[in-house]
């Protein structure tokens, strides 16, 4: 029987998959996080794991060189690919949301909006039909409205810690993300009785 | 300057070998039950595939403007130009039309076959038999040519159009949501649906259906089981009924093994209106086929004609078939004759002739002479042309 791949985004969003899959039953090598290899095979379990650049998760799942991936809804929704969601993992929970300086909230001017996230933006925007300049940054997006680089920012808050501390508030919530399974549409069918396994394994543990 | 278009590749001698060996097995296999190769153009109008909602977008078509300012696109599927040759060239023949092709699509989207532009297609459409026969006939030689391109286990995922639109009818209470429930059973997406189920109070059957739907597929037989429990329309029944007969007869043919049943199976091609299904090889991701039955196209051109075929993903077989390392390519025997001087090379080429004559693959070359291209050709026997 072929090894089912996982691909894990890399982070924090791994270690909780690996406690996950350890509470399934499934052994994870003790060395997973400490050691610089790139694949990890699982022997009991028929299970080789990939770990990867959130991002890439998508990408090696959409190619079918990964049967499965394990990664934010933020980054699914960035990257919008043609995958199967399966399970809604409860972990790394966290919002889409537009923030901003307090006086910035209504403006009468086109928005400028600096996020990390610049293709789920511009088709939230076109969604709601309103035209914004996006400007694509690459970390520490609540600097962009307290510098002046943009009005508005869209980006991923989990207590709003950060945005309160800098002087932010939210002006909208877009949408709850956390942690999802998901798996390539033509292994879903190759390699059904594996994945719907580790599936029930994974869904048992969740409920415990 | 850039030499390289993304998307389109060079195809070098080792990997054409193998692909012609491929056309080979495919063409046999296509002409034994009756199908004649045509060529359709590359170049196609756009009004052609415009309006045909489902279908690829127009804008991810390549388009090109001629002389006159028309636009036209380069095929991106063979089917629509299959179907438009039979309906307004070839209806004073008698039905049915069988045809087959091996050529190349075009598509400038991400699509099926990701990154790869141009992309070949064999396939097979066989117009104006509307007897679900035909159905069984055109499941049955996708399974055999898939054999014969040595796929080790094939199988062949199938799926209804007609009852995907009456599963949506029964569970879309409004139509502004319509499009939301396509896409999250689309993507078998439970996590979304089960938020859906919430927030639109969704209850009963209704509920059971849509809680249901997302990991409802596999062996034919447990499937409808349950399906027969879930669905509430005498049309949606009928098509079981239906799927359920296509299912036995496949068993009975002793094909059962490498058959899968998706009642949600979706394809990208807007004009399937009756069975649909995509073939795979188990344990791999490669899509290899993809195929199912166009009822209504033929309208477009001004004729009716029922009509079923598939295309099978040549790039993505030659794919597997590196994978697991299998070489279709029939030995030939390789001969270098060398020669020392004039007098010899005349003597050379003569013999080279005769044993060309008798199939063999002959080169020509002077003693000693491209040493470095001599072992690399690998001959199997080297002759010397003066004796």
């Amino acid at each position: 029987m072929a090894k089912l791949r996982v691909a894990m985004a890399k982070g924090r969003l791994a270690e909780e998959a690996t406690q996950l899959f350890q509470k399934a039953g499934i052994i994870i090598p003790e060395d997973i996080f400490s050691s610089r290899k790139l694949i990890f095979k699982l022997p009991e379990a028929d299970i080789e794991i990939f770990l990867v650049k959130p991002a890439d998760v998508p990408i090696y799942v959409e190619y079918g060189t990964a049967d499965l991936g394990i990664v934010g809804k933020d980054t699914l929704l960035e990257e919008n690919r043609s995958l199967y969601e399966l399970l809604d993992l409860k972990f790394g929970a966290c919002k889409f949301a537009l923030a901003g300086l307090p006086d910035k909230k209504k403006k009468l001017q086109q928005r400028k909006v600096a996020t990390k996230y610049p293709a789920f933006t511009r088709r939230y925007f076109r969604s709601k039909g309103e035209p914004v300049e996006i400007i694509k940054l690459n970390g520490s997006i609540e600097l962009a409205p307290l510098t002046g680089l943009a009005d508005t920012i869209l980006d991923i808050v989990e207590t709003g810690r950060t945005l309160k501390e800098n002087g932010l508030i939210i002006f909208e919530e877009i949408i709850d993300l956390s942690a999802r399974l998901v798996a390539n549409r033509i292994s879903m069918k190759t390699n059904k009785e594996q994945i719907d396994r580790l599936l029930n394994s994974i869904s048992r543990a969740m409920g415990d | 300057m850039s030499a390289f278009v993304k998307g389109v590749r060079d195809i070098l001698p080792a990997e054409l070998e193998q692909r012609k060996s491929l056309y080979q097995i495919i063409r046999e296999v296509f002409s034994q039950e009756g199908y004649q190769e045509v060529i359709t153009p590359t170049l196609e109008s756009i009004e052609l595939y415009s309006n045909m909602s489902g279908l690829l977008a127009t804008d991810e078509m390549f388009k090109v403007v001629d002389e006159e300012g028309q636009i036209l696109v380069l095929r991106p599927d063979v089917t629509m130009p299959i179907t438009r040759m039979v309906a307004t060239r070839l209806t004073d023949l008698p039905a049915p039309y069988k045809f087959y092709y091996i050529t190349t699509a075009y598509q400038s989207g991400r699509n099926q076959s990701l990154d790869l532009r141009e992309k070949t297609q064999a396939g097979v459409e066989l117009i104006g038999r509307s007897d679900f026969t035909a159905d069984l006939e055109i499941i049955a030689l996708l399974l055999k040519t898939m054999q014969a391109a040595g796929i080790k286990e094939p199988l062949i995922d199938i799926g209804q159009s007609a009852l995907v639109e009456e599963i949506i009818k029964m569970l879309v209470l409004t139509e502004d949501k319509r499009e939301d429930v396509v896409e999250y059973l689309t993507d078998k997406n439970s996590v979304a649906l089960k938020e859906f189920i919430e927030k639109e109070k969704v209850t009963g059957q209704r509920k059971k259906l849509l809680e249901r739907l997302p990991n409802l597929f596999g062996q034919p037989d447990e499937v409808i089981l349950e399906l027969r429990d879930l669905l509430f329309t005498n049309q949606s029944l009928q098509l079981i009924d239906q799927l359920e007969r296509l299912f036995k007869n496949l068993r009975e043919l002793g094909l059962a093994e490498y058959i899968t049943f998706d009642p949600m199976l979706m394809t990208g091609q807007g004009y399937y209106t009756g069975v649909i299904f995509q073939g795979y090889a188990r344990g791999s991701n490669y899509l290899l086929a993809s195929g199912g039955r166009y009822d209504n196209l033929a309208e477009k051109f001004g004729e009716s004609e029922p009509a079923v075929g598939f295309a099978v993903e040549i790039d993505n077989i030659i794919s597997y078939l590196y994978d697991i390392d299998l070489s279709l390519i029939e030995a030939e025997t390789k001969i270098l004759i060398t020669y020392q001087n004039q007098a010899e090379y005349i003597q050379a080429y003569q013999k080279a002739e005769s044993m060309r004559q008798e199939g063999l693959v002959v080169e020509i070359l002077a003693v000693g002479e491209y040493e470095a291209y001599q072992s690399y050709r690998k001959f199997d026997q080297i002759v010397r042309g003066g004796q």
